[in-house]
């Protein structure tokens, strides 16, 4: 647990001093999904260029339903990300926004062996993770931040087995609004179908998440178009 | 799927310049709820297409995909296992449907008056059948639920299959031509999928759909 949180405190200071160079957004944030009771998440982003923003991502998840070589473990151990989000501008209409999203992901899950009851000995799994989508954003007026998209997560589990675990369409919906000069809080959620794994894996997956967006080094707190942020 | 995505995306790149410059081009993209009409009751359905308006906003190409995920739909179903097998003391299973349709769309839009109109046929790959719950997917001997439900279902408890959709989608006029809700209903035609629990391969075939959605996507000004 200890070379976790320095892990944490390691991210953390990484960020901090990126963010001394140029504007950019913050975001912490905490939610449920149908794979974690409690989740969390710290989100970097900044924009290289007007077109293109690139981010770094690290979520920590208390799991509710996950898997482990296609077998269940429910309400134990522990599941974390780290994602590397890219998001293109690819088109503006009117005030619609329309950005291409390539997240790829890397996932550490385990649980401890007398909390399953897997027979195989599989008890930490590593996943490659890639998510690509089509991602809206809609500046309703000067506070008021509306996303919406479509996008189609991928999970491919590489230890202990190589298996397809899940492909997920996911629907997203979400607002964020000002609250004060650089800082906005924000609501998202998604949902959508999965399968995977010969029918082991999720079928059904949403979550719902809500947080803080602090735009760095700002003196004029625009509408946030900081990287939607999900659970697998 | 993902190389469909990506062959799509690099698509909507060289599009939007095209659109900037000729406004020719557009683009959608359109989650949905909704509803299948089955023989033993409905099923919620959810999903979304995407993709291009070309020839003038006349005609939309994307991607349709859409499920009917058994977590949304509780029903369950009741069959004897293969070749007197049986399960946890059982020789009757209880299972839930669950499927999962991805297919290419075609959609020729018209408009009357101020409503807009798509007609959108979409055809794929659907893949479905029908899957242990609740305590059930705990296996007595800790093995993966899916090699119980193959063995048990005399391998054949999901299937892959084709599909034909075809229907009629309208959108309400709104003030904001980039962003509209509307309704379909859509007929859905199904070949080659069979499972055990449903030999036939009538479960999901010659069914009505009905959606819900927001559109969103370019203004049909061009």
């Amino acid at each position: 647990m200890k070379k976790k949180n320095r892990n944490v405190v390691l991210l953390f200071s990484i960020l901090w001093s990126i963010s001394t160079q140029a504007q950019s957004v913050l975001d912490i944030g905490f939610g449920s999904s149908q794979q974690d009771d409690i989740a969390i998440q710290v989100n970097y982003s900044k924009p290289l260029t007007p077109k293109f923003t690139v981010g770094i991502q690290y979520q920590y998840g208390m799991p509710n339903y996950r898997f482990i070589s296609g077998i269940t473990f429910k309400d134990k151990g522990y599941s974390t990300a780290i994602s590397a989000p890219l998001l293109f501008k690819i088109n503006s209409d009117n005030k619609l926004q329309l950005k291409l999203l390539l997240k790829p992901a890397v996932r550490f899950q385990g649980v401890k062996p007398e909390e399953t009851n897997n027979v195989n000995g599989d008890y930490k799994t590593t996943a490659l993770m890639f998510e690509s989508g089509l991602i809206l954003n809609i500046p309703f007026n000067n506070k008021l931040n509306i996303q919406s998209g479509v996008t189609f997560p991928i999970i491919y589990e590489v230890v202990p087995t190589a298996l397809f675990e899940n492909q997920t369409t996911l629907l997203h919906a979400g607002v964020n609004y000002k609250i004060a000069n650089n800082l906005r809080v924000f609501f998202n959620g998604n949902m959508g179908s999965s399968w995977g794994a010969s029918g082991d894996s999720q079928k059904f997956s949403w979550s719902g998440q809500m947080g803080i967006s602090w735009n760095i080094k700002s003196s004029n707190s625009k509408p946030i178009n900081s990287i939607i942020v999900n659970y697998f | 799927m993902k190389y469909i995505f990506i062959i799509l995306a690099s698509i909507f790149f060289s599009a939007s310049n095209t659109y900037s410059q000729s406004n020719k081009i557009g683009w959608f993209i359109t989650p949905e709820i909704g509803v299948m009409i089955l023989e033993n009751g409905v099923s919620k359905t959810v999903g979304a297409s995407l993709g291009l308006k070309v020839w003038k906003n006349r005609l939309k190409i994307g991607i349709y995909t859409y499920g009917c995920p058994g977590p949304l739909n509780p029903q369950t179903y009741t069959i004897e296992a293969a070749n007197g097998q049986s399960y946890k003391g059982s020789t009757t299973l209880t299972v839930r449907a669950d499927q999962l349709s991805f297919g290419l769309l075609l959609a020729p839009t018209f408009k009357i008056k101020k409503w807009n109109f798509d007609i959108p046929i979409n055809i794929g790959t659907m893949g479905a059948g029908f899957y242990f719950t609740g305590d059930d997917r705990v296996t007595p001997d800790g093995d993966r639920v899916s090699v119980w439900e193959n063995k048990l279902m005399d391998s054949k408890d999901a299937g892959f299959g084709s599909y034909l959709e075809a229907g009629i989608r309208a959108f309400i006029p709104s003030n904001n031509e980039n962003i509209q809700f509307g309704a379909g209903l859509h007929f859905t035609t199904v070949k080659d999928w069979s499972t055990y629990y449903d030999p036939s391969g009538e479960f999901y075939n010659n069914k009505l759909r009905f959606s819900l959605f927001v559109n969103f996507g370019s203004r049909n000004d061009s």
